[in-house]
């Protein structure tokens, strides 16, 4: 079950990494800076499927992988919004019953963009870079509905059908 | 967290909260940016030091240092850490850009555009449109 466990995560991590290295050659929609996020839809489906630690562990693993092709700099942007993101996530779906993963992925991505603008700040050390964060919150909401959705779409309509051929394949090991 | 519970329903009730409180979020960050309002000219830094600042009004400038020269009429090239940045002003709309770099692919800065604050993080340049260029004489 555990050599399971860390293949699934790293299976993860590689599609979050994909995810975030192909964005990357895309250029940024309308403000510097600014993406889809594709990547977060893998950290949340492990968030739901594996759970707090594991959704920590794979955007650090993310993190630093893709640190290791686009510098250390990427890592002081990605890492502190990463983990926040994850936080907001983590709170908000204890709240699972009144809200639904649209809004919780739009919420941690608002939150994800404005860590990511305050860390830009303190490295510029410039104030005047916060003139972005009505922007990045709108673009934050817009992304992470997005990928709010495709999250959606996948746990209704992908994932059980994967657990199902699972389980499947595990009945008959036995 | 279960998934069951999240793939019911791509929309709940408590859904308008969230989204209202980040419109909310959005309205309250305009109103600093609303009040954005025309520079007299801007400051270049280059590791934190003030290497050279230009008034739009008269088209004067200061070069601070050996970082900077002049290319044409409107254009500096600044040698900044580790490669250059070249910046263009544009009177008219008294507003500057960077118009070509050599930090690599990404080229944060050039994306920028006429941005009122321009960083680029690999060669430590940061350039601001300030307000305190009245005073400064002619260089």
């Amino acid at each position: 079950m555990k050599a399971k466990k860390v293949a699934s995560l790293s299976l993860l991590t590689a599609l979050a990494l994909v995810a975030f290295m192909v964005e990357n050659l895309f250029p940024p929609i309308l403000i510097p800076g600014a993406r889809l996020g594709i990547s977060n839809v893998v950290v949340m489906l492990t968030l739901i499927y594996f759970g707090l630690g594991e959704a920590l562990v794979v955007v650090a693993a993310k993190c630093l992988l893709s640190c290791m092709f686009g510098g250390f700099l990427q890592l002081a942007y990605n890492l502190p919004s990463g983990v926040v993101a994850v936080g907001c996530m983590f709170l908000l779906m204890k709240l699972e019953n009144n809200l639904s993963i649209l809004s919780i992925s739009a919420a941690s991505a608002v939150l994800h963009n404005l860590v990511q603008n305050l860390v830009f700040c303190f490295m510029t050390q410039s104030v005047a870079v916060l003139y972005y964060a009505p922007y990045l919150t709108l673009l934050g909401m817009i992304s992470g509905l997005f990928t709010g959705f495709a999250t959606y779409l996948i746990i209704k309509y992908v994932a059980p059908k994967i657990i199902k051929i699972q389980i499947n394949n595990d009945k008959e090991k036995i | 967290m279960s998934a069951n519970v999240l793939a019911k329903k791509p929309f709940k009730k408590g859904d308008i909260v969230v989204y209202c409180l980040i419109l909310l979020t959005v309205a309250l960050l305009m109103i600093p940016a609303l009040h954005k309002q025309e520079y007299s000219g801007f400051d270049v830094f280059v590791d934190n030091k003030l290497v050279f600042s230009y008034n739009y009004n008269d088209g004067t400038y200061t070069a601070y240092g050996d970082r900077v020269s002049r290319v044409s009429d409107c254009v500096f090239n600044i040698d900044a850490i580790g490669g250059y940045n070249r910046i263009t002003v544009d009177r008219a709309s008294k507003k500057v850009y960077v118009s070509d770099t050599d930090c690599g692919v990404s080229k944060e800065c050039v994306k920028m555009g006429k941005s009122s604050v321009i960083v680029c993080v690999p060669h430590k340049l940061v350039i601001k449109e300030t307000n305190n260029h009245d005073t400064i004489k002619v260089g």
